[in-house]
C-alpha cells in the first residue's frame, strides 16, 4: 500500500512539471489540477471534522479550557448551519460577520500590535548584538518615517530616507531571503518528486 | 527552457549527491536554534513535558507549502524522539491538506520507534482555517497541555507574534523559523534563536532525516552560487551595455 | 482395585495391562524394562555392590584390552624371572632396604598401596598386572608380602581398602596396640592377647613385642631399643639395616647412660621403619642391596644370610657431635609434633655417642662402600662435647641378630660432623637422647637418603675446616643453624643494603607532562557544561503599560476626530498608477476584484480600497466581480460593498456580483486564469454567474478592463501576478495592499509587471485627497495613526536602550561572577 501511494504521488508530482514544458502533456496536466483544486475543497471539510473532534474530545475528557471548546463547537455548527441556510449575503450572516468574527480577529490584531511592541522593546534584553541594535534602529527610523507632524512630513526621513530603506536595503535583503526560500522550496519538492520524503502513506 | 536545465541540473546533484552524502558524514556548521533544539528533545523527555510542533498556515497548493513540508520532515523525527515520553507531542496546523499529513506523519514516527500504540490521532489537530483562527486555536496548547518548548516551522506571517507571546507568557522556549519576511522579523525580535531564511529547510539535516536532506544543503549552496553568478553577471553586462 | 494402575497425570485408575491411559492418553506402560538385579537402581545409603572387574573386560575397548594383556605378559614374564633367581635367604635382620617395597609394581592391579591397606586393617587385594603402561604405579614402602592381601577379593579397586565407609573396629584397634606396644612395653609382653586380627600385624613386630616382654626388668623404657631389640620377628623378615640397629643399640646401651626422649620422637621413623619391615618379601634389588652393606657388616652371619658388605666392614660409627642449642630446640619442636620426614629426622638427629666411644675414622676400604658411608666416616670425626652427646643412645632393635652385632658399635660412635656440632651446644639445648634413639644411623640410611646427605656431607666438609667456628646463627634466614659457612671477603655484607625509595624519581619537565596528561585524560571523562539557555523572564507590567498607553494614546483621536496631523503631499508614482486607472476604465466596464486579506486587516484594507473604489463607482459607474482564495474573502466583500461603498447601493447581480471562493490556492489561482467559466460558474446565491449583467459576454480574463487584487500578503499579490500574466495580457493590474506588503510587491511595479500599488492607509489617505476626501476613513485614521507610529518609534527607542543597559548590567554581573 504504502508503494502504491509513493508511486501514485511520484507519478502525479511528474505529470504535472512535465506539462509546463511539454504541451502534449497540458490536458493531462489540466485534469490532475482540477483533481487537486477538487481535492483541496473537499479536505477543508476534512479540516473542519477535525477540529470538531479535537474539541469534543476534549469536552468529554472535562480538560482545562474545554469550555472554550463547547463555544467553538457551537458557534461553529451554527455558524455552517445559518451559512448553508440563510447565504452569505443574508443579514444574519452580515450580523454575524460583523459582531463576532471581525471583531474577534480585529482584537487579536490589537493584540499583535501590543506583542510586537513588547517584543521589540525587550529585543535588546534578549540580544545585546549589533544585528538587534541594527534592527531596532531600522524600525524606528520606518516607524518615524511613516508619520507626519502636524507640519507635514518628516523631513529627509520621510521623504528619502524611508524610501531608500525600504526599497533598498531591506528589500535587497529580503530578496537575497526569498532566492534562498525559493531553492529550498525547490529541493523540498525534487526530495517529495523522488520519493526521499514521503509524508504521506506512513513510514 | 531554462526552468527546464534549472530543474534538471538540481534534480541530478541532489540524486548524485545523496549518494555521496551515504558514506561520508555531513559536516554543518553550528546553528544555535538547532542546538537548542537538540537539548530540548532530551529535557522534554526527561522533565515528562510536550513538546508543541506547529506548521503554520501554510498551503500545500502554493510556495508556501515548502516550508511546511520541511516541517513535517522535522516533525517525523521529533515524534520519533519523544514517542516513548509521558506526553507525546502535539503538532498543530492552520490548513486542512496539511492536517491530514500531519497525522500521517505523527503515524509514521510512532511506527518507526516500534511504538505504534502510543499514537492518537488528536494530537494532530487543526487549529484554524485562518491565520490568526489558526493561531488562537494554537496558543491555548502552550497554556493547557504543559508544554515545555514550542518549535514553529512553516509558513507564519505577523501572528506568529501571538503564538511567542504565548510562549512567553508560560516561560517555555520557542524556537521558530518561517519562510514569510514578516514571520521572520516577528520571530527575530521575539525569540532567542530565529531561523532566517533558508535555515528551516536545514532542519532535516541537522535532525539527521537521511542523506538527502544533507545533499539538499549542498545542492542548495551550489545553486545559489550560481544565483549570485547571474545577478552580479547579469548587473554587470546591463551596466556595461551587453544586455 | 488393588491392580489399578493409577495415572500419573490425571490420577484415574487404569487396568493394569493398559499401555496408555483411557482417559488422557498418558502413557502407562514405561518404555524400557524394568530395573532390577544388576540394573537395579541406587538406592540412597546403599553400598555400591563390588564388581569384579575381569567381568568387565568384555566391554572395555579392544585398545585397552591389548594394553592390558601386553601388560600381563610383562608381568608373567618378570614373575617368571623372579622364580628362576635362586633364592636369597633373608636374615631376620636382612640387609633389607627399608624401602624395598618402593618399587613399582608391575602389573600390580591394585591400586592401593599395602602400607595404606595396613593402616586401615583392610586387607589389600591381589596384586594383578597392570593392564596399561601408563597406569599409576605406586609405590609401597616394603615388600609384597609384608601386606596381608585378601586374595578372594576380586575388586581391583585402588581404594578398595578404603572403601568401607565403616570403620572395622578390630583392624583400628590392631593399628592402635601397635602403636601403643611401642610406649608400652609391658602390652607388648601379651601378644596373645592381641585380637584375633593379629595376624594382620607383621611378625616382627610381633616378635619385638615378644621381646621385649622378655627384657629384664629395670631396663629402661626404651622403646626404640625394644624396638630393635624384643622383635621376636624371624631374620627373613626384618630387614639387615635394622639387625645391625640393634645391635648396635644394645652396644651403646651398655656404655651410655639412658636418657631417652619420649618415644613419641621415634615414633614416626620406627612406624616407616616398621612399615618397612613388614615388607621382606620383595626381592632387593641389586642397587638397594649396594646400600645396606654397611647393615650387613654388623649382622652376624647367624642365618648363613648374606651378609651386606657394608655391614661386613668395619663400619665407623656415625661420630659424634655438639648439637646446637638451637639445633636442639628444633628437636624438640619435631619430636613434639611428630615429624615423620625421615630424612628431616635424621638430619636433625645422629647417633648420639660418648668420647669414650670415638673412634678414629677409617677410610672405606671396601670398594663397595657408598659414598655417603665415607661421608658418614668423615664426619665421625666429631665428637661430642656435650654430655649429652654422650647419651646412650640405644638404636632400634629389630632383630636378634642385630643386637649381637659388634659392629653396630661403630654406627653409632662415629658421629657426622654436623651432628658434631649440634652436640656441642648447651646440654638444655640439646636433645635428650630418646631422640636419638629411634633415629636411623647415618650408616644405615638408604640411597634415597644418602642422595640428600650428600649435601650435608658436603657442608659437614667444609665446617670441619672450621672447627673453632660453632656459632650458631642469630639472625638472618639461617638463624637457628650452627656450622654456617663463614662469609669470605667479597660475600658478607660490609653494610647495610643501601636502601632505595619507594618514589619515582621524576624531573620537573616529566611532573609537568605528567599533569598535562593527567588533565587531558581528566578532560576525556569530565562531562562538557553545556551552556544554558537563559529564559527571558516575562513582564506583565510592562505588557499592561503598553497597553494602556497604546490604548490611551489612540482612542482619543479617533473619539475626539482631530486632525491634527497632516495628510500626505506627496503622491508616489505607484500611487499614481492606480489613480490613473481608476479615472481611465470604460464605462460600466466589468472588473474584477479579488478579496484576499483576513478580517484581522479589514480595517486598514477598507480605508485603504475604500478611496480608490469610491472614486472608480463615482466616476466609471463598473461591474465588479469579486473573488476570494479564502474562505472568509466573500463575507468580507458583502461587507465592502454594505460598508464603505453603501451609498452607491451597488445590487448583487445587477452592479456587483460575488463568486465566492475560489480553492485551490495557486492552482484555483491559474485554473480559473485559463478557464474562469469552468472554474467558477456560480456565484455566492448558485446561480449561473457568466449569464448575469456583470459577466456578460465575459470568458476569459482578457475581456475585462481592469484587475484589481486587495490583498495583506504579498505572496497572494505576486500569486495573482505571476498566474493570470498569460491569461490577462494588457488588462490594468492595480494591487491595493498593507503597509507591511507594500515593499514586497513594489518591484513588480518598478518592473511594470502592474500599474498601480496602494500602500495601505498611506496610499489610502493620498487617494482621498485626489478624491475630495471621500470616503474620508483615511482622514479619520490618520491622526490616531500618526500618534500610534511617533509613540510606537518612541517606545522602541526608549524601551530598547533602557533593556540594552539592563541587559549589559545583567552580562557584567553575570562576568564577575565568573
Amino acid at each position: 500500500m504504502r508503494v502504491l501511494t509513493t508511486v501514485i504521488a511520484i507519478a502525479a508530482g511528474a505529470l504535472i512539471l512535465a506539462g509546463y514544458f511539454f504541451p502534449a502533456l497540458a490536458d493531462v496536466q489540466t485534469l490532475l489540477l482540477n483533481w487537486a483544486i477538487i481535492l483541496a475543497g473537499v479536505v477543508v471539510l476534512v479540516g473542519i471534522s477535525n477540529l470538531i473532534s479535537v474539541h469534543t474530545d476534549k469536552i468529554s475528557r472535562r480538560e482545562k479550557g474545554s469550555a472554550y471548546s463547547a463555544l467553538l463547537v457551537i458557534g461553529l455548527v451554527a455558524t455552517l448551519s445559518f451559512g448553508m441556510i440563510l447565504r452569505p449575503h443574508h443579514s444574519t450572516m452580515k450580523i454575524v460577520m460583523n459582531g463576532i468574527i471581525i471583531p474577534a480577529e480585529a482584537s487579536l490584531m490589537g493584540v499583535l500590535t501590543i506583542s510586537l511592541l513588547y517584543a521589540a522593546i525587550r529585543l535588546l534584553r534578549r540580544r545585546a548584538d549589533l544585528m538587534g541594535i541594527i534592527f531596532l534602529s531600522t524600525a524606528a527610523l520606518l516607524l518615524l518615517g511613516s508619520a507626519t507632524l502636524p507640519l507635514g512630513d518628516i523631513p529627509l526621513i520621510g521623504t528619502l530616507l524611508r524610501p531608500w530603506v525600504t526599497q533598498i536595503l531591506a528589500l535587497g535583503g529580503a530578496r537575497g531571503i526569498l532566492i534562498g526560500v525559493a531553492l529550498g522550496t525547490l529541493m523540498t519538492g525534487l526530495r517529495v518528486l523522488f520519493g526521499a520524503d514521503r509524508p504521506y502513506g506512513g513510514n | 527552457m531554462t526552468s527546464l536545465v534549472i530543474l534538471s541540473l538540481s534534480g541530478a546533484l541532489l540524486l548524485g549527491i545523496t549518494l555521496w552524502k551515504r558514506k561520508s558524514p555531513a559536516m554543518l556548521r553550528e546553528i544555535p536554534a538547532f542546538t537548542r533544539l537538540y537539548r530540548t528533545l532530551g529535557l522534554s523527555v526527561e522533565d515528562g513535558t510536550r513538546l508543541h510542533v506547529s506548521l503554520g498556515s501554510g498551503s500545500l497548493l502554493d510556495t508556501s507549502g515548502g516550508s511546511a513540508l520541511a516541517g513535517l520532515a522535522m516533525l517525523r523525527i521529533i515524534a520519533e524522539r519523544t514517542s516513548d515520553s509521558d506526553k507525546p507531542v502535539v503538532a498543530s496546523v492552520g490548513n486542512p491538506p496539511f492536517g491530514l499529513l500531519m497525522q500521517d506523519t505523527l503515524q509514521a514516527g510512532y511506527q518507526a520507534a516500534g511504538a505504534d500504540e502510543l499514537y492518537i490521532p488528536t494530537m494532530g489537530r487543526v487549529t484554524g482555517l485562518t491565520p490568526f483562527g489558526y493561531a488562537a486555536g494554537a496558543m491555548h496548547i502552550s497554556k493547557n497541555e504543559e508544554v515545555s518548548a514550542n518549535i514553529l516551522v512553516g509558513h507564519f506571517s505577523s501572528e506568529v507574534a501571538l503564538l511567542a507571546e504565548a510562549s512567553d507568557r508560560e516561560n517555555e522556549i520557542m524556537i521558530g523559523a518561517s519562510d514569510n519576511l514578516t514571520g521572520q522579523a516577528v520571530l527575530f525580535a521575539s525569540t532567542q534563536d530565529a531561523l532566517i531564511g533558508e535555515e528551516l529547510f536545514a532542519a532535516g539535516a541537522y535532525l539527521n532525516a537521511g542523506a538527502s536532506h544533507t545533499a539538499s544543503l549542498t545542492v542548495q549552496d551550489i545553486l545559489r552560487w550560481l544565483v549570485i553568478a547571474a545577478l552580479l553577471g547579469g548587473a554587470f553586462a546591463k551596466f556595461a551595455g551587453i544586455i | 482395585m488393588s491392580d489399578m494402575i493409577k495415572c500419573p497425570s490425571c490420577a484415574e485408575n487404569n487396568l493394569p495391562d493398559q499401555e496408555f491411559c483411557q482417559y488422557c492418553q498418558t502413557r502407562l506402560q514405561p518404555l524400557t524394562d524394568p530395573l532390577d538385579g544388576a540394573d537395579a537402581p541406587i538406592k540412597p545409603g546403599q553400598a555400591p555392590t563390588k564388581i569384579n572387574t575381569a567381568e568387565l573386560e568384555p566391554i572395555l575397548p579392544q585398545w585397552l584390552r591389548d594394553a592390558r594383556d601386553s601388560a600381563r605378559k610383562d608381568d608373567q614374564q618378570a614373575a617368571q624371572q623372579n622364580l628362576q633367581q635362586p633364592s636369597q635367604p633373608k636374615p631376620a635382620s636382612s640387609a633389607k632396604d627399608p624401602l624395598a617395597g618402593l618399587q613399582s609394581q608391575a602389573g600390580d592391579e591394585e591400586d592401593m598401596p599395602d602400607r595404606l591397606a595396613s593402616i586401615t586393617g583392610v586387607t589389600s587385594k591381589p596384586i594383578k598386572s597392570r593392564t596399561e603402561s601408563f597406569a599409576v604405579r605406586w609405590v609401597e614402602l616394603g615388600g609384597k608380602d609384608d601386606f596381608a592381601k585378601d586374595e578372594s577379593d576380586g575388586s581391583s579397586s585402588d581404594l578398595a581398602g578404603l572403601k568401607s565407609s565403616e570403620p572395622q573396629p578390630d583392624e583400628n584397634n590392631e593399628v592402635r596396640d601397635w602403636f601403643r606396644n611401642l610406649g608400652n612395653p609391658e602390652q607388648a609382653q601379651q601378644p596373645e592377647q592381641s585380637d584375633s586380627t593379629d595376624s594382620d600385624l607383621p611378625d616382627w613386630l610381633t616378635q619385638m613385642a615378644t621381646k621385649e616382654n622378655l627384657q629384664p626388668e629395670g631396663t629402661p623404657p626404651d622403646d626404640s631399643a625394644d624396638v630393635l631389640d624384643n622383635s621376636p620377628v624371624p631374620s627373613s623378615d626384618v630387614p639387615d639395616w635394622l639387625r645391625v640397629l640393634g645391635s648396635q643399640n644394645e652396644k651403646s646401651k651398655s656404655a651410655d647412660s639412658a636418657d631417652h626422649s619420649e618415644s613419641s620422637v621415634g615414633e614416626p621413623p620406627a612406624g616407616i621403619m616398621s612399615e618397612e619391615a613388614e615388607s621382606p618379601s620383595d626381592s632387593p634389588k641389586p642397587d638397594q642391596d649396594k646400600s645396606f652393606e654397611w647393615l650387613k657388616s654388623t649382622v652376624p652371619a647367624t642365618s648363613g644370610e648374606e651378609i651386606p658388605d657394608w655391614l661386613s666392614n668395619d663400619a665407623a660409627v656415625p661420630p659424634t657431635f655438639t648439637a646446637a642449642e638451637d639445633e636442639s630446640a628444633e628437636l624438640k619442636d619435631a619430636q613434639s609434633n611428630g615429624i615423620s620426614d625421615r630424612s628431616e629426622t635424621v638430619a636433625l638427629q645422629s647417633p648420639i655417642h660418648t668420647e669414650s666411644e670415638e673412634k678414629s675414622i677409617e677410610p672405606a676400604q671396601d670398594a663397595d662402600t657408598l659414598g655417603w658411608l665415607n661421608t658418614f666416616q668423615a664426619v665421625s670425626a666429631y665428637q661430642p662435647e656435650n654430655s649429652l652427646a654422650q647419651a646412650d643412645f640405644t638404636p632400634l632393635d629389630f632383630a636378634e641378630d642385630f643386637q649381637a652385632s659388634d659392629n653396630m658399635d661403630g654406627l653409632f660412635t662415629d658421629i657426622p660432623d654436623e651432628l658434631m656440632s649440634a652436640l656441642e651446644a648447651p646440654p638444655s639445648s640439646l636433645p635428650t637422647a630418646d631422640a636419638y634413639s629411634e633415629t636411623i644411623a647415618p650408616d644405615d640410611q638408604t640411597s634415597w637418603v644418602e642422595a640428600m646427605r650428600s649435601v650435608d656431607s658436603g657442608i659437614s666438609k667444609l665446617s670441619s675446616n672450621f672447627p673453632a667456628d660453632q656459632t650458631v646463627e642469630s639472625s638472618g634466614v639461617l638463624a637457628g643453624l650452627s656450622g654456617v659457612l663463614p662469609s669470605g671477603p667479597g660475600f658478607a655484607q660490609m653494610s647495610r643494603p643501601k636502601a632505595y625509595s619507594t618514589k619515582l624519581q621524576v624531573s620537573d619537565e616529566q611532573q609537568a607532562q605528567a599533569a598535562l596528561l593527567e588533565q587531558i585524560l581528566a578532560a576525556e571523562t569530565a562531562p562538557v557544561p553545556i551552556a544554558s539557555f537563559s529564559v527571558l523572564r516575562t513582564s506583565h507590567s510592562l505588557r499592561w503599560f503598553l497597553a494602556f498607553i497604546v490604548f490611551v494614546m489612540i482612542t482619543i483621536p479617533l473619539f475626539m476626530r482631530t486632525q491634527m496631523f497632516s495628510l500626505p503631499v506627496g503622491v508616489p508614482m505607484d500611487v499614481n498608477g492606480a489613480l490613473q486607472v481608476a479615472q481611465t476604465i470604460p464605462e460600466s466596464a466589468p472588473v474584477l476584484v479579488a478579496f484576499d486579506y483576513e478580517p484581522a486587516r479589514v480595517g486598514e484594507m477598507e480605508a485603504a480600497a475604500a478611496p480608490m473604489f469610491d472614486q472608480m463607482i463615482l466616476l466609471r459607474h463598473p461591474h465588479l466581480t469579486f473573488i476570494s482564495t479564502n474562505e472568509t474573502g466573500a463575507i468580507l466583500v458583502e461587507r465592502f460593498i454594505s460598508g464603505p461603498l453603501a451609498v452607491h447601493n451597488y445590487q448583487s447581480g445587477i452592479q456587483y456580483l460575488n463568486l465566492g471562493y475560489l480553492p485551490g490556492g495557486q492552482m484555483g489561482i491559474r485554473a480559473f486564469a485559463q478557464n474562469p467559466r469552468v472554474t467558477a460558474p456560480f456565484d455566492m446565491s448558485f446561480s449561473s454567474a457568466w449569464d448575469s449583467i456583470p459577466l456578460a459576454g465575459i470568458s476569459s480574463l482578457s475581456q475585462f478592463a481592469a484587475l484589481i487584487v486587495i490583498t495583506d500578503d504579498a505572496e497572494a499579490a505576486r500569486t495573482w501576478i505571476e498566474q493570470t500574466e498569460s491569461a490577462r495580457g494588457a488588462v490594468p493590474f492595480v494591487v491595493i495592499s498593507s503597509a507591511q506588503s507594500a515593499p514586497m510587491i513594489q518591484p513588480y511595479y518598478e518592473s511594470q509587471q502592474i500599474s498601480g500599488l496602494v500602500p495601505g492607509l498611506y496610499g489610502g489617505a493620498l487617494f482621498e485627497q485626489y478624491n475630495a476626501g471621500r470616503p474620508g476613513s483615511a482622514r479619520s485614521y490618520w491622526d490616531a495613526y500618526s500618534l500610534g507610529m511617533l509613540l510606537a518609534m518612541a517606545l522602541v527607542l526608549g524601551g530598547g536602550l533602557w533593556n540594552l543597559a539592563l541587559g549589559l548590567r545583567e552580562r557584567v554581573a553575570a562576568w564577575e561572577t565568573q
